[in-house]
């Protein structure tokens, strides 16, 4: 299911993904040793990748390097020609990867006593949830926000569901939103996409993080790395909270994406959070 | 009778989010009912499709751009298609320049000034102590401008100031004159080999110009706060102004000065 998209064409996509796609990946993968993602999200920050609204580096990047192996992998010519297009004509695969790799990068972070990171952000159309590592696996949610965006034809506003999915894991590592800069077209989606703009928004998610990541860098930002590392005490106490960039899907079922943009987390979880963990450690 | 009008721009590649910007201002006219550009992808085809957007004989391939147009009339169409084409070559706005980025916090503005020494404090009372802490630190010598600081909090921080080798100047500290760099209010005198320590506020404006109609300078003016010389702040701070003199740490400095209107308990 995309974006509430549910029509046959979705279930018989799924159906060719757990039957031909995933299991071709699978051996390709093993094939040739797994694909390292750290350094191909570098190349694609430099490329004008965010990782979360655009993936087209990233994507056309992860296919040069499955391409010989996923070959390899699949003995039928069609099947093959198939699983390449399929790839080839979603400027967004990558972005199924960026997640998983996302939440590989933050479970280990989890449960670290004290600690006021934040481990994972997620939407489901009516809460926005966060967790952080001094309290494991426990939500703090409050109402989600409605995007502020760009339309698909035939489409507006009035179609947008309130904020969805777990995507904000790319976020949480400090892609997506925290990466602006990389992107600056993103920002076109509530602004004019100024190079200004972008730079604006990754300069505010610096206020918020703890550290910046030594290798994915932003060329204009003279190679600084993204903001990662949300910590709550910071979001708290400067009144900024992360910047998301997401999809938006209709509010009907069955229906699908019908825009893009961007939204802000709620305040309200950070600082249930952060009382959570003042009274867990005492603190009043 | 609505009109639906393709036009294709063969091999022309633009920017999925700025096609999406003009698509948004042109659906903006009256008269349209619907309008959008978009990369003539598969995808893409689809959307167009379901919006009611093609025009059966257009043909276009994952290359090309299409700008599809639905509106009430033919002339509103035509007016619509020549928008788009406007807005397609209009020039990039010129407020693409990145702006300085002003820091927001203490933090990131420690972080673009790794060498500051000083931070100046000018928030409500109330928060202007933990503002101040955060600045101590920071490693940073602080000037708290902000009056309505508990006499405890004052002292508190001064404590932790003189543990880490630095100073508090104020709560409610108006003037200074650091190294020859004026802090908040201060006049334009000379600088010279005058050290004053005041309270900080009038008397050492007043000192620092009567010393410069005499024709002498001032190396630092220093205002501890209108209580550091109370028994229960003890004078810590005018103390560590001292002991700085004393060591050198400040300079150049032969002759030094205390406008106070409170008995020195030293």
């Amino acid at each position: 299911m995309r974006f509430g998209g549910n029509d046959e064409s979705v279930r018989d996509r799924l159906a060719w993904i757990r039957d031909s796609l995933g299991p071709a990946l699978g051996s390709a993968l093993q094939c040739c040793g797994g694909i390292p993602l750290r350094p191909l999200v570098a190349r694609g920050l430099t490329m004008g990748d965010e990782m979360h609204q655009r993936n087209v580096a990233c994507s056309s990047l992860l296919l040069r390097e499955l391409a010989p192996a996923l070959a390899s992998a699949v003995a039928d010519h069609s099947d093959l020609s198939e699983m390449l297009a399929f790839m080839g004509s979603n400027d967004q695969f990558f972005l199924n990867i960026a997640m998983a790799m996302g939440k590989s990068i933050m479970d280990p972070v989890r449960n670290i006593e004290q600690s006021t990171v934040v481990t994972a952000m997620t939407r489901n159309g009516t809460d926005f949830g966060i967790r952080i590592s001094g309290l494991g696996d426990e939500w703090f949610t409050a109402p989600v926000e409605m995007p502020a965006g760009l339309y698909f034809p035939g489409f507006s506003a009035a179609d947008a569901n309130p904020d969805m999915g777990d995507s904000t894991i790319v976020e949480t590592i400090g892609l997506g939103g925290f990466a602006m800069a990389a992107a600056p077209a993103v920002a076109g989606f509530v602004g004019a996409g100024s190079v200004a703009e972008a730079a604006g928004i990754t300069a505010r998610m610096r206020e918020i993080t703890l550290g910046e990541h030594p290798e994915w860098t932003i060329v204009s930002e003279n190679y600084q790395g993204v903001p990662t590392g949300i910590d709550i005490r910071l979001v708290v106490e400067t009144g900024i909270v992360p910047t998301i960039n997401t999809g938006i899907a209709h509010r009907e079922p069955g229906i699908g994406q019908v825009g893009a943009g961007v939204v802000k987390a709620p305040m309200a979880c950070f600082e249930k959070a952060l009382r959570a963990l003042g009274e867990r450690l005492g603190i009043s | 009778m609505s009109v639906t009008v393709n036009i294709v721009r063969a091999g022309v590649f633009l920017d999925s989010v700025v096609l999406m910007q003009i698509s948004r201002e042109l659906t903006a006219i009256q008269g349209v009912e619907d309008a959008a550009l978009m990369m003539a992808t598969p995808a893409n085809w689809d959307i167009l499709s379901d919006a009611d957007l093609l025009d059966e004989d257009t043909m276009a391939g994952p290359g090309d751009l299409l700008v599809a147009v639905r509106a009430q009339d033919q002339a509103i169409a035509d007016s619509t298609l020549q928008r788009a084409a406007e807005l397609m070559e209009r020039p990039a706005q010129q407020n693409n320049t990145p702006q300085e980025l002003r820091p927001l916090t203490l933090r990131s503005a420690c972080r673009q000034l790794p060498d500051a020494n000083l931070a100046l404090i000018s928030v409500p009372g109330d928060f202007a102590g933990a503002e101040a802490r955060k600045a101590l630190r920071a490693g940073l010598n602080v000037m708290i401008f902000s009056d309505n600081v508990s006499l405890a909090e004052e002292i508190s921080l001064k404590r932790e100031a003189r543990d880490l080798g630095l100073i508090v100047m104020g709560p409610d500290c108006g003037t200074a004159i650091i190294d020859g760099v004026p802090l908040a209010f201060a006049n334009v005198v000379p600088r010279g080999d005058i050290a004053i320590v005041g309270a900080s506020g009038t008397g050492i404006q007043e000192v620092s110009c009567l010393i410069a109609h005499a024709g002498e300078g001032i190396s630092h003016a220093i205002g501890v706060g209108g209580r550091d010389l109370t028994e229960a702040v003890g004078a810590i701070s005018t103390l560590t102004v001292l002991d700085w003199l004393e060591r050198e740490c400040l300079q150049p400095t032969t002759l030094c000065s205390f406008p106070s209107h409170r008995p020195l308990v030293l």
